[in-house]
Formats: C-alpha cells, structure tokens, sequence
C-alpha cells in the first residue's frame, strides 16, 4: 500500500506553496513572500543536513496552521501539514509550487500513514536537489542509492517528530528502505526471507492519539518499573524469534505450517504482552475473538488503542477454496453485525476488501 | 451412639500469580468465606456396617466400598502412618483408580473422578491403619471421655473401619475458587482430627482450629490429595485453605507463596472484590501443562513473562501491607491495585490461559473502569473484580448474561 506525492513546480503567475489532500478534497495555499516573512530559517538550511525544526520555527508554523482555521474532524491534519510545511521549506526553500497527496493508507490507524507521507514527501523533495542523482529521462518508479535513501530516512524522521513527538524511528525506516526490517535503539537489520508471509489487516476504525499511548505506556513504566522491564524483555525475546523464524529456510509445507503455527503463537504472546501495557481496546478484543474461532492468530499493529489489527493467514487456509474463504467471511461479518451498532459496516467493507485483496 | 466429626475449609481467589507461581514467582492469595465441608460418621456395632460410603451431597451421588475389598485391593492400606504423608505409588494409584472405574460415573459426573480417588486415597492413608486406631482409642481415654461405648466404638472402628463421609459444599466445583483443596484440607483436617497426634478437644463444642503443627501435617496431606487431582499443583490453594481464616469487614488474611515458601500477611486494607463465575468449566491439568509447553517453545520470552508476574505479585503485597490512613490514600492504593490487577491478566493472556468468557466480563467491568483479572486456572472458572470504596453503597447495575456473581 502506497502513499503518493506529487510536486509541481508552478509557472511565474502563481507565487504561493499549495497542498492538496485529495483524499479529504481539501487544498491549502500559502503565498511564498509569507512564508520568507514568517520562517526565520528559510534558506539557511542545507538539503543534505537533515535537522530538527527549532522551537522558533516550529512556532511560526503552527501559527501558519492555525490561520487554516482547519474545521473541528480535520484538527488532525494539523501536525501532518506542519510537518509538511517543515519538510517543504527545509529542503525545497520559498520556490512556489503545487503539491498533490492521495494515500492508499488510513490515516492514524497504525499502518504507518504519516511516516510514509513525510518519506514520499522528503523522497520527492530530495530528487529536486543537487545531490539527487536520479535519471529523470527514465520512465517509471526508480529507487535512490543507499546513501540517498539513507538522507531521505533522516529528514522523514525530522518530519516524524513533529507529527509524533517521540517516534521510534521504525515507521520511516521501514517506509524508506521497505522489506523486512529488525530495529532495535536505532538500529536496524534488513532481513531477507524466503517465507511467504500473509497478513489480515482489519481495521477497527477506532482513531487514537499515539502520542498519548506512547506516553501512557511509559507512564505505566514509570510506576511499575520492575514487572514492565520485565514486559519490554520479554516482547524482545519475542521479536528475535519471530526474526528466528523468518529467516528459517523453509522447505515443505509441513515446515512452513509449524513455523506459521510457531508465529501465531508469538503474536498472540505479543498480544497479551500489550494488554499488559495498556493499549489494547475492546474492538481490537472483538476482532480478536472472532479470529479465535477460526483458530486464527490476532494482534494489534502500531499504537493500539484502535488503529489496525493483524490475522496471520496460515498457507492451508489459502489453499482451501476461495469460496469456502468467503463463507467465512460473509459469517464473521453477520456475527459481527447483529452484535453491533451499523456503523461498523465501514469496519466490515474495509476488513472484506483487505481479505479479498489478500486472495488474490 | 454414632460419633460425627465435622471440618470445614474455606475456599480462595489469587489476587496475583496465578500459574506462573508453577514456574518460581511470587502467588498472593486469600482465604473466602465460602465452605466445603466434611462430615465422618462412624456407626455403632448395632448398624451392621461393613463399608466405606462417600455421599457427595451437592450432586446426589452416594458410592460404597466394601472394607474387605479396600483391604484386598490397596497393597499400602496399613502400613501409612497418618504422620507422615507421602506420595501415591503408582500401585496403589492404579489400584485406586480401577475402585473409581468400577463406580461406572456418567459421563457427566467424571470430574468427579479425581477428586474421589483423592477421597480414597486420603482416607485410606490417614485412616487405614489399624494399629493407629487403637491408639486413638488410648488417647480419647487420656482425654478422659464419658462414654465407654465409645471406646467401644473404637474397638468396632479398629477392626473394620466402615465409615459413612458427607461432603457439602457453598464452592462451585473446577471454578478456579479453590473446592478441590478446600475438599482436601477439610477431609484430611477430619481424618487426622480423630488420629493419635491430634490434640483437639473433643468436649468442646462448636468449630475449633488446629495449631500449627497439626495445620502443617493437614496442609501436606491436603496437598498429597491435590497432586492425585491436578497433577502438578503448586500448593497454594491447599496453603490457603489450612491457614487462611475467615475475613470480617475490618482485617483479612492474605499468603504470599514463592516456591514452596508462605508468608501470612495482615492487612487493614479494605478490600471488596466481586467474583464472578462464568461457568465454563476446564482442565486445570490441561491449562497447567499448556503454560509449561509454551514455556519450554519460548523459553526466554516467556522467563520474563513469569518474572513479570513475580514483580506484581510483590507490588500487590507491598499495597496490602501499606497503612491507610484516609479515603484518599485508599483510593490510591486501590488505582495502583487495579491497574496492576490488569497487567497481570495481560500476562495471563501472554500464557494463554484466558477466554472469551473471561474477556467479556472485562469488557463489561471496563465500562465502569473496574479492573478485571480471572483467578485460578483461567479457561473459564472464576473473575474477580476490584470494588473500589467510591463506589461504596450505591447500587451499581452491572448484568453478566448468563454469569453468577
């Protein structure tokens, strides 16, 4: 799933910066002597030196947000379009232009939506730069260098901090380099695999404020210091053998079904792990017990409190018959309907497009 | 004149550390004041009575063994002596377990099974030996009893040891409160009062309690019943039924276990838990050994699992144990309690001992920002819900469909 970025420079008649979300079909526009005026730094950045917005500018944007006047259910558009602001003026400086976003991803919902925005958008910003080293004659998506993408990871995660406040980092890094990747304090491993791995995302369509979840977890840590040391330990345990276990080379289907039951198992500890922490929710808990009945494993992804759950569909469920598959489908959503209210039919179309997806 | 011995034990709930108490951490329990009792009744030679009979009032069930073919049958009758208790051989287990199979239980009622076998094997340990009847006889006469009929009872009772045992209980059975050891403790507590070591006053009337020692020698018979029910029980329950008493509103009696090692704990702390049952029965055994082999697939994360769960239990002693002076302080301490009684069923869940039963009642309880653990084996069984004393009298509309409370 993808996130797409689109910049256009403006020919001489325009002198402003505009954003178009098109997803929520909202464009904002920003004359560019504004924002010379506004932003101290403007100009003094360097592309290549990725760093952190101070607190003088950071002032002067969320002033500039605030005249939006952004209506009441777009507040949370906010720290995006700052971010956005930031990123902009810190690589690209005042030159005027249009900058389109449309996103496959639902935004706050754990899947990564605002780390793939500021890598999209720092990634597009960078290609404009000196230091790109892109063929643009060449038609279709190209990939930067390592070095490349490596820059692009630093001003995403610049970006990231003035959505989130105290990112891990892993949602830009897994966005910039993709594939599989182990992270531990900064650190992080590209990991191969030969396994096929499929995934359910369900999405509760719960919203939540991560900062708040991050914060209440390390809130939790602080009274109960002892025993949540102790949780941190034993998910790490968990990661590295789930690393373990994807980079088994796996040979027959029976192997590939132990090493898929071995996973299962392991997001069902992590899951527990996470309740302990506080940040899981009673949607995620439904769909949970609704997957439970079908022997399938479930667990939260990202933040929690809301946001997307993962079903790891095990490869002899995928060999059985697509229409048998359906079935199943068709049931979970009666059962989940008749329990509760309608609204959660878009949690049902959105849960019946991924399963779908994933068939194919 | 027919001689009754009645005990009774208290069932328990596990404020913290629940299975992975199996595995080194820390346990806390408390004793509650639900019931299982015992009652012994030994005939007059004018009864006729050759045979042990065990009526378990609560099902309507009554079963009946010749003493003859108990003494046929079980190789080790006699030769236990009732002050030392010890594990069931393999023989005399299998010898047991074919007298339950002969029983013919229905299907419905083999959960039975166990906790009859434990009755068998109880009874016949503590009770079995002939010679330590006749000094019982001795003793009773040391304490200076009235009747010499009773003697002559004893004399009866020595040579064929027929005895007719009621069992009643207030605790749901494979609940996660505690019944099979509360049956343990209780029948063990009446078998031994009547043994030669007992030093209870037999003139007295109304409930007596034993002293240590006695205690001691109950709580290790008890646990020697439990082990023919459970497998590999970790002692706990036994534990708290032999020592813990009945609460009252002001002071209650709490044990803090760690690998084989009890501590009582007095509190002032006033705490209200609402128990629900969910009445989805399980395999404690089961659920047991489930822990075990996670435990031994992922041996790392779960180690700090179980370590976690130490790390509760000792904060949850550490809250019980701190004076309270006013309201507000005892709201404090029962939001520190709260919360850590949700981490640990987080961890419980990590072990995969929950149920969708269990995770509705949280569901439930959650609204009213009441903290949820389940108590006991999981899988069903029993809930507890901390009361906080805000919520005090006023009348609190909470419906379990289909739950007890």
């Amino acid at each position: 799933m993808y996130h797409h970025h689109g910049i256009q420079a403006l020919d001489d008649n325009e002198d402003a910066l505009k954003l178009q979300l098109k997803d929520v079909d909202l464009e904002f526009s920003w004359p560019v002597g504004k924002l010379k005026a506004v932003l101290p730094e403007l100009g003094i950045k360097s592309a290549s030196s990725p760093s952190s917005c101070s607190l003088e500018t950071s002032k002067a944007i969320a002033s500039l947000v605030e005249e939006l006047n952004l209506a009441d259910a777009k507040l949370g558009l906010a720290s995006g379009i700052s971010a956005f602001l930031w990123l902009y003026t810190s690589i690209h400086g005042d030159k005027p232009a249009k900058v389109a976003v449309t996103s496959e991803l639902p935004l706050g919902s754990g899947l990564g939506s605002s780390a793939a925005l500021c890598v999209a958008l720092s990634a597009a910003l960078l290609s404009l730069s000196d230091s790109s080293k892109l063929d643009f004659s060449h038609q279709g998506w190209q990939t930067f260098g390592e070095s490349e993408l490596d820059l692009v990871n630093k001003w995403a995660f610049e970006g990231e901090k003035m959505i989130h406040g105290r990112p891990s980092g892993i949602d830009n890094t897994v966005s910039t380099f993709g594939n599989i990747v182990k992270f531990r304090s900064g650190e992080l491993t590209h990991i191969k695999t030969n396994m096929p791995l499929k995934m359910l995302v369900t999405n509760t369509k719960v919203g939540r404020n991560t900062k708040a979840l991050v914060a209440g977890v390390s809130e939790r840590a602080a009274r109960h210091g002892s025993a949540m040391t102790s949780v941190f330990k034993a998910v790490d345990s968990i990661s590295n053998e789930v690393v373990g276990i994807i980079q088994s080379p796996v040979s027959d289907d029976l192997a590939i079904t132990e090493e898929e039951e071995k996973l299962g198992e392991l997001m069902e500890m992590n899951q527990g792990l996470l309740q302990c922490m506080g940040v899981s929710h009673s949607t995620i808990e439904t769909v949970i017990k609704t997957t439970l009945k079908y022997k399938l494993a479930t667990k939260l992804t990202g933040a929690g409190g809301g946001g997307c759950v993962l079903t790891l569909l095990p490869t002899r469920i995928l060999f059985a018959c697509a229409i048998l598959f359906h079935c199943l489908i068709s049931y979970i959503v009666h059962n989940l309907y008749v329990l509760y209210h309608p609204e959660f039919l878009f949690f049902f179309s959105y849960f019946c497009l991924m399963s779908s997806k994933y068939l194919k």
